[in-house]
């Protein structure tokens, strides 16, 4: 066996060995949680997509980043390997949950979330991750979750994936996560108890807004238990979202996802939108 | 337990309107009063407090944000500390029946007992009416209310959105930092943030 063999050897039982350490899912009686690297390889200077998935119960959920009048963010605490660092993440669009007065910014059945991080010039021969979360669970009841999950990568490594696999789960997770430029919005002004979002002209030349929904990001600004309402004018369409009363300070920057229900030739179709804008007070 | 008469007083016809933590309530404005009985059946009203801070508690054992502040001792801590001080503090569930944490008399007076709980009395407001009309949203919200019968604190019992109770130890307490103020003569320095939770079980 030559030198090269018994290198690769070496590494794969050493592969082994940490595998058998980590563990890539992690369950509670109603939400299952998954760390899927889709990168199966370590390659110095490049990025690596790592997805984190939770499948709940019927019924169940977890929260946005900003949960609303109540509930718990999900957090995601990384440890990497020397060197590597986070780059991004994307978080999939909420749903609003209303119940008896309390607006709350949840995923229901699947929530994809997608992270890269990125690989120094310099890596050693096995990378290992780990990853720390805490979520909260909740249906007529809240219960507290948390899992430590964990892979590692070989340096330039060959590894068989289920490529169909993974194609599905990235279309999945594309289907829900907002786009992270705009055109769509215009200018944001605050006028008395709402924020008016004027849209860009140029996208209503070709479709109608039939309904608009903002997740801000920021607490304690916004009312989320009043509804965000449509002003269709002559000249401008723009979309009120309701500020809440006895707010200490105005949005000077207008953050959170923008869902707007558009029509275009007699196709409707829903798109998610990240603003992240300056506000005219 | 016995069935229960909840009334609430309206003087508020003054406070008609939205604001920003329901119906009625506002920093410096009058806390409406209510009437609740606690689990031996005895009414409690606010305003026979009148003169007095008082800290309202909205509570649900089972719910794990509550349960942080009970397994560590804290909210324990806080309600004797503050009571020793002639503070009323009164806990209040407003979870419906057959949602979680609405329990009977004595399975509250048996939970209080093991936590050693502390608070002038435990009241339920199971139909959620006066839960709805401070606007408590979550468990814990905690508000509090000055001699002169007006809201001076509204939110969160501190900074640290976790159920994890080693956070107990290094979070800012907020409840603790306003009344440490007034009771010392000063101006509350927070007096709104965002409270964090369980939903109340209406």
């Amino acid at each position: 066996m030559s030198r090269r063999h018994r290198r690769i050897r070496q590494l794969y039982t050493i592969f082994l060995i940490l595998i058998a350490l980590f563990s890539h899912a992690s369950e509670t009686p109603h939400v299952r949680a998954e760390l899927i690297p889709l990168t199966n390889t370590a390659i110095p200077g490049e990025m690596i997509d790592i997805a984190v998935v939770f499948n709940m119960s019927p019924g169940w959920h977890t929260y946005w980043q900003n949960p609303g009048d109540a509930g718990m963010a999900t957090s995601f605490s990384w440890t990497l390997p020397e060197g590597f660092e986070l780059v991004s993440m994307r978080e999939p669009a909420p749903a609003r949950l209303t119940e008896e007065d309390i607006t709350t910014f949840v995923h229901h059945n699947e929530a994809i979330y997608l992270f890269q991080v990125l690989a120094p010039s310099l890596i050693p021969d096995i990378s290992s991750f780990g990853l720390k979360l805490d979520w909260l669970e909740c249906k007529d009841v809240c219960l507290p979750g948390s899992a430590e999950l964990g892979f590692t990568l070989i340096r330039d490594a060959v590894v068989d994936s289920d490529k169909a696999q993974l194609t599905s789960l990235i279309k999945r997770a594309e289907k829900r996560f907002p786009n992270i430029t705009s055109t769509l919005a215009g200018t944001a002004r605050i006028k008395q108890d709402h924020l008016e979002l004027s849209i860009n002209r140029e996208l209503l030349q070709t479709v109608k807004i039939l309904e608009a929904d903002f997740f801000p990001v920021e607490e304690l600004i916004y009312d989320i238990n009043r509804p965000v309402r449509l002003k269709k004018g002559f000249w401008k369409n723009s979309i009120l979202i309701p500020l809440l009363k006895g707010r200490e300070k105005n949005p000077e920057i207008l953050e959170g996802l923008l869902v707007l229900k558009l029509s275009s030739q007699d196709r409707v179709k829903t798109t998610y939108s990240l603003i992240n804008q300056a506000v005219q007070n | 337990m016995h069935s229960r008469h909840i009334t609430i007083i309206l003087f508020a016809a003054l406070l008609l309107g939205t604001s920003a933590f329901g119906v009625g309530i506002e920093i410096g404005k009058p806390a409406p009063n209510f009437s609740l009985e606690d689990v031996s059946g005895k009414a409690h009203m606010l305003k026979d407090y009148a003169g007095k801070y008082v800290v309202l508690e909205w509570v649900n054992f089972d719910c794990p944000f509550v349960k942080k502040h009970y397994d560590s001792g804290n909210m324990q801590m806080l309600q004797k500390k503050y009571t020793e001080q002639d503070v009323i503090w009164l806990s209040i569930n407003s979870s419906a029946p057959g949602k979680q944490g609405n329990f009977s008399s004595e399975e509250i007076i048996k939970r209080s007992l093991e936590y050693k709980a502390a608070p002038t009395a435990y009241l339920v407001d199971d139909k959620g009416r006066v839960g709805k009309w401070y606007g408590a949203k979550t468990t814990p919200h905690m508000f509090i209310i000055d001699p002169e019968g007006n809201v001076i604190y509204a939110g969160g019992i501190d900074d640290k959105k976790s159920v994890n109770v080693e956070d107990v130890l290094v979070s800012k307490n907020y409840v603790s930092a306003a009344l440490d103020e007034v009771l010392a003569g000063k101006e509350v320095s927070i007096n709104f943030t965002k409270s964090y939770g369980c939903s109340v079980k209406y």
